[in-house]
Parts: structure tokens; sequence; C-alpha cells
């Protein structure tokens, strides 16, 4: 489960939440919504670590949640180019404190995806779409039980597009997606969270 | 896990710097030039040097050799910082397990073969086409006592590192200090030609501290120079380790709290 309780945060002039509080459930499939800078990259970004709340807290039902934390981002260029796409999921599953053991068993599963074929190639040669697979790897990788995803399905082509939602659809734990696209999201969702109305 | 992860930050750090034969060929390239600039130079106003028992040439690249790692050591933090910034990886890397802080000690740390690598390579040509005469032993000496200094200089660039993520700047800064260091050290000529108390300040300096250890050693062949020159290494290590420590989560608290707000200077 992840709390928020009366969450502000701003930019500048720009308030983009003032007394946010919510609660989603630790089998929550939550999709985020709303128009461009209401927050929704900034709520993950919150969620992950990255920023820091100006006032309010945020609360994990697990003390150690930045290991169970997946986060995918929405720069899926934030690698190192002169790995291969495999180093670069040890070096950010290592960060997580994942053993090496565990990150082999899962790579070595999705290596055999004709989707993910490409991983064993150094990143510098990545298209737009490959680097949008591994960023996605990154955030599973791992095994989280939170997983952060800031609209995953960006320049991915139509077979990529459905093993991501065919993963998702078997992940068992909390889920918060933000997407500007409902549709694609109906088999996968839960719940739905409108910025516009809940931050008004 | 650390170990794993030294292992790839290990791997990364010599494919970025070896990319190919023609990197390592221009390396080479770069190592043979200083070294003949240093050589004639010696050559031509050398006889000004003779009272200290060694040629300007050997001065001189002891003075670089012994103070590479140091000097690396100091940039390192911030240019790693920034590049990962750049790529993205640096507010990745806020969302993990490990700390920012010992994931940078870590990438840090992982350069200290390529810097052997390249102490070698110096060593090397200049033994080859310099004549120069060195023993086994002061080549260790060079390599391993600047060792001991490295918790202070990875601190000074966490210092420098701290001031980048409070203000958006640190190059001018970090450049500032560097030259001032190197200058106080007396990597490119000796300490007894600055004024006094110039010279006070710099003796008491880590960079002149590790500097005068290493030269006295080769000079006189006592390692009782370096055990007095570690103790004082020592304690500006911890003096290091404790203000960058404090400064660095100070600015990791504030870059978290505002860096969306502001542009880095990258």
């Amino acid at each position: 489960m992840i709390e928020l309780k009366n969450v502000s945060k701003t930019y500048k002039q720009n308030i983009v939440f003032d007394q946010l509080s919510l609660k989603v459930d630790k089998t929550d499939k939550v999709l985020l919504t709303g128009p461009n800078g209401r927050g929704k990259t900034t709520l993950l970004n919150l969620l992950a670590g990255s920023l820091t709340v100006d006032s309010g807290e945020i609360l994990f039902d697990d003390k150690d949640w930045k290991e169970e934390l997946g986060y995918v981002g929405p720069n899926s260029s934030s690698f190192f180019p002169e790995l291969s796409g495999i180093e670069n999921l040890k070096v950010f599953g290592i960060s997580k404190n994942k053993s090496l053991k565990v990150l082999d068993e899962e790579i070595k599963k999705y290596l055999a995806m004709p989707e993910f074929s490409f991983l064993d190639n150094k990143f510098l040669h990545y298209s737009s779409g490959m680097k949008q697979k591994l960023n996605f790897l990154r955030g599973i990788v791992h095994c989280p039980r939170y997983l952060l995803l800031d609209e995953p399905l960006e320049n991915l082509d139509e077979s990529s597009r459905l093993v991501v939602l065919d993963i998702l659809q078997k992940f068992e734990g909390l889920l918060i997606v933000a997407s500007h696209k409902k549709e694609q999201w109906e088999n996968i969702i839960n719940r739905l969270i409108d910025l516009e109305t809940i931050n008004a | 896990m650390l170990s794993h992860l030294s292992k790839h930050f290990l791997l990364l750090d010599l494919k970025t710097y070896y990319t190919s034969y023609k990197s390592i060929i221009a390396q080479i390239i770069g190592a043979f030039l200083s070294l003949s600039i240093y050589y004639y130079t010696s050559k031509a106003f050398g006889d000004s040097f003779k009272d200290l028992g060694v040629s300007y040439f050997v001065f001189v690249l002891v003075g670089e050799l012994s103070l590479y790692l140091a000097s690396t050591m100091f940039d390192f933090p911030l240019k790693t910082v920034k590049q990962w910034k750049s790529r993205g990886i640096f507010d990745y890397f806020l969302t993990t397990k490990i700390s920012i802080f010992n994931l940078i000690v870590l990438r840090s740390i992982c350069t200290i073969p390529r810097i052997f690598i390249q102490i070698l390579l110096q060593i090397i040509l200049a033994v080859s086409f310099f004549n120069l005469d060195i023993s086994f032993t002061d080549v260790v000496v060079i390599m391993i006592f600047p060792l001991f200094s490295l918790p202070i200089f990875i601190s000074l660039g966490f210092v420098a590192l701290s001031i980048f993520l409070f203000t958006g700047r640190g190059n001018s800064v970090l450049g500032y200090i560097s030259t001032g260091l190197s200058v106080l050290a007396g990597a490119y000529f000796p300490l007894s030609v600055l004024p006094g108390w110039l010279q006070r300040v710099g003796i008491s300096t880590p960079f002149a501290q590790l500097l005068e250890g290493i030269r006295l050693f080769i000079q006189t062949n006592e390692f009782s120079h370096l055990f007095v020159n570690t103790l004082s290494l020592l304690t500006w290590n911890i003096l290091g380790i404790v203000l960058s420590w404090f400064l660095f989560q100070k600015a990791i608290r504030f870059y978290k709290e505002n860096h969306n707000r502001y542009t880095y200077d990258l």
C-alpha cells in the first residue's frame, strides 16, 4: 500500500499539488490521467523518490520500498551507451539490491522472447523502440512489488506493445501507470485517478 | 552487491576510455608529446635544479605521476554526475536502493586500474625514450602511496559536486581549486621559490603532503618519510570524509526539492 498525506508540491509560481491525499492498495492497478501539466510525472517522481515533497508525507507499507519499487520513467535514454542492454539491466538491477542470480534468471527469460532479442547489443546502437523496451525491462527486471510507469507504450510496435501489456496483466503487485490513452489500459486497470478532478 | 557492481563499473570505465585501437594510439602519442615537452624543457633550463639532486625532468614527471590519481579523484565525482545527469541516469539512481553517494564513490574507485595503466605507460615511455632512471620500488611507491590519500581527494571532489548541486555551476570552482592546489603542492616547481607564508600554506595541503612524501622517498630511499606524511594524510582523510558526507547529504536534499526548478550547466 502507498499513502499520500496532505502532499504539496510547487514549481516556482505553479502549484502542482496542494494538500493531496490518496491511498493506493497493494493490488490496485491504477491509471493516472489528466491533461498536460497536472502533475502525472511529478507524482510518479515523488513516489519513486527522485523528488521530495514541499510538505506532507508519502508512506509505503514496506520499509524496504526502494528495493521493491520499479520505475519506468519518461526518459528512455537514461542508460550507459557503452554497455549492452544486458549489462545495463545488471547495473540498475544490482543498484536495486537484487542478487545477480535473480537478475540473470529474469534476463534469460526476457532474452528468449523475440521482442527482446536485441539485449546483447550495445545501447548506443538502439532505436527509440528498443530503448523504450529496455526502459520497461529495467523497471521490472528486479521483480518489484510496486511498479510505476510513465507512458510505457510510447514508440513501441504492435507486437512489443502486446508483449508489454501481457507482462503487466500478469503483474501481481501495486501498479500505477500514467497515460493519456485510456483505451489501451482497459484490460489491466481496476481504478482510475484523474488528477484534474482529484487535485482541483 | 557492491563487488558485482564494481565489476560492471570497471568494464564501463575501460569501455569509455579505450573505445578503439585509435583511441589507445592517441593516448600513447599524447603521453609521448607531454614527456617530450618536459624532457626538452629540462635540457634547456635544468641547471637551476642541480641543487635538488634530480633533473627537472624527473622532478616534474614524479610530481605529475604522483598527483595523477589524486587529481583524477578530485575531478571525477563532478564529471561523473554531469555525465549521468545529461543522460538522465543521475535522477534514476536517486530511486535506487544503493545510495547515490555509494554509487559515485564506487564509480570513482573503479577508475584506479585505468589510472595505473596511464602511469605505467608514462613510465615505460620515459624509460624507453627519455633515459629516465627509476627503480622498481620508486614505481611501486608512486602508484601505491597516493592510495592512502584517496578519501581526501574523493571528498574534495564531493565538495565540488555539492557546490554544483546547490548552484547548477561547478566547473569554474573545480578549475580554481585544482589549479590552486597544484601550484601550492609544488608539482611544477619547488615550494621554496614561493613567499614564506605561501610555503606554509602550501606544505599543509594534502596535495603537497602526498608529493613531498614520494619525492623525499625517491631522493633518500627511506620509508620514514612516507610514514610521517601518511599520518598527516589520514587526518586530512577523516576531515574530508566528515565534511563531504555532511555537505553532500544537504546538497542531495536540496537537489531533490528543487531540481525541476533550475537549469544545470552540463
